[in-house]
């Protein structure tokens, strides 16, 4: 028969270690990932991205956040959750996002909601890419991502509390990302709350 | 002291092992629910991802997707696409620890045959035209991404087989 005492102390030490493990994955996946990762600006990426040669807290990473990822020859992955200024991205704000493609076969950039699931609207519209943004005479893009209408490009946020972009670069021609610089991917420019 | 050692290495232990059960428990899953659907060696086309898909997170809106369980333990199978449209058309492997083992670039393609095995049966004679792809365990996913060219369109592929290697019998697709 075991002691009250015995039974006490066996639960704590559960608990302290359910809390320890918890606490660790949770630390271990954010951390690992933002240190073996390429910054960008608020952009982050990782060319290990869906290979074999993940590390752990990163393959973590990838089926908690974006299961089946293509590996880094087919395809790469840029995502920003923060704007320029380093301040998390709000639905109920406006932002100018703002740049030129990289060369890739295709490229797209979607919001997510605080779910990372696609954001209900009524213009249907999740995404932008190559095909379906309207160009500046540069060949830079212009993507307003607001609550409400904002010019030709917009794409809408819902009025979120919290937005992830994803910008994807299919068969990547820019010779990996080690090569580029952080004025290469869209700015991210707050313009104003709504 | 020593309660407080073994709670840390028990921790560490639990740690790793957590990290390697979320992407295999995601995977499977996954493909726990294409089986549910379409059965094994059976390519099922995922309706057009909107806002309210809640299959996979992040899905990318633009693309079609196909997806197959591959059984691979009575023997090799061959995945055999058809006049790949688009202007994007890809074939990805995963393992079933998520790992994207393998990528063959399909678009614009009339006819792809890809032979599918585990790496104990690799052949080292694959008949011309036919690709070899080993996998790391018998059972993975295969997936096809195309370019959505418009809203309720077709698949990415005109015709999606999967049938088992030498063998006539072929599954059908849904």
């Amino acid at each position: 028969m075991l002691g009250t005492e015995t039974i006490v102390y066996g639960l704590a030490t559960v608990c302290a270690l359910v809390f320890l493990v918890a606490i660790s994955v949770w630390a271990g996946l954010r951390i690992a990932y933002h240190l073996t990762s390429l910054h960008f600006g608020p952009w982050i990426s990782n060319w290990a991205t869906g290979a074999a040669s993940a590390n752990p807290w990163l393959r973590a990473h990838v089926a908690l956040k974006g299961l089946m990822a293509l590996n880094a020859s087919e395809a790469v992955y840029f995502t920003a959750t923060k704007d320029d200024e380093g301040i998390s991205l709000n639905g109920q704000c406006c932002y100018l996002l703002e740049g030129k493609p990289l060369p890739s076969a295709w490229w797209s950039l979607t919001v997510y909601g605080n779910d990372l699931f696609l954001i209900p609207n009524e213009a249907e519209r999740f995404s932008f890419c190559g095909e379906s943004v309207r160009p500046e005479p540069d060949g830079s893009f212009r993507i307003y991502l607001s609550p409400r209408p904002v010019g030709e490009n917009w794409l809408p946020s819902g009025g979120e509390s919290r937005l992830t972009l994803t910008m994807r670069y299919y068969r990547p021609a820019f010779g990996g990302i080690n090569s580029l610089r952080k004025g290469q991917l869209p700015r991210i420019k707050r313009l104003q709350n709504q | 002291m020593t309660a407080i050692i073994c709670i840390l290495l028990a921790t560490a232990l639990l740690h790793w092992l957590v990290l390697a059960l979320i992407p295999r428990l995601k995977m499977w899953k996954a493909m726990k629910q294409v089986v549910s659907i379409a059965g094994v060696n059976t390519f099922y086309h995922w309706p057009p991802v909107d806002s309210h898909s809640r299959n996979v997170v992040k899905p990318a809106p633009e693309l079609n997707y196909s997806v197959a369980v591959l059984e691979l333990s009575e023997g090799p199978v061959e995945v055999v696409l058809a006049d790949c449209s688009g202007s994007y058309c890809s074939v990805s492997f995963y393992s079933p620890q998520s790992d994207n083992f393998h990528v063959v670039k399909c678009d614009g393609i009339q006819e792809l045959c890809l032979h599918v095995c585990q790496r104990s049966h690799a052949s080292k004679s694959v008949p011309a035209g036919v690709e070899q792809v080993t996998a790391p365990a018998s059972r993975v996913v295969v997936v096809v991404r195309g370019i959505e060219e418009k809203k309720g369109r077709q698949p990415a592929s005109k015709g999606f087989e999967i049938h088992a290697a030498g063998d006539a019998w072929i599954a059908q697709t849904r």
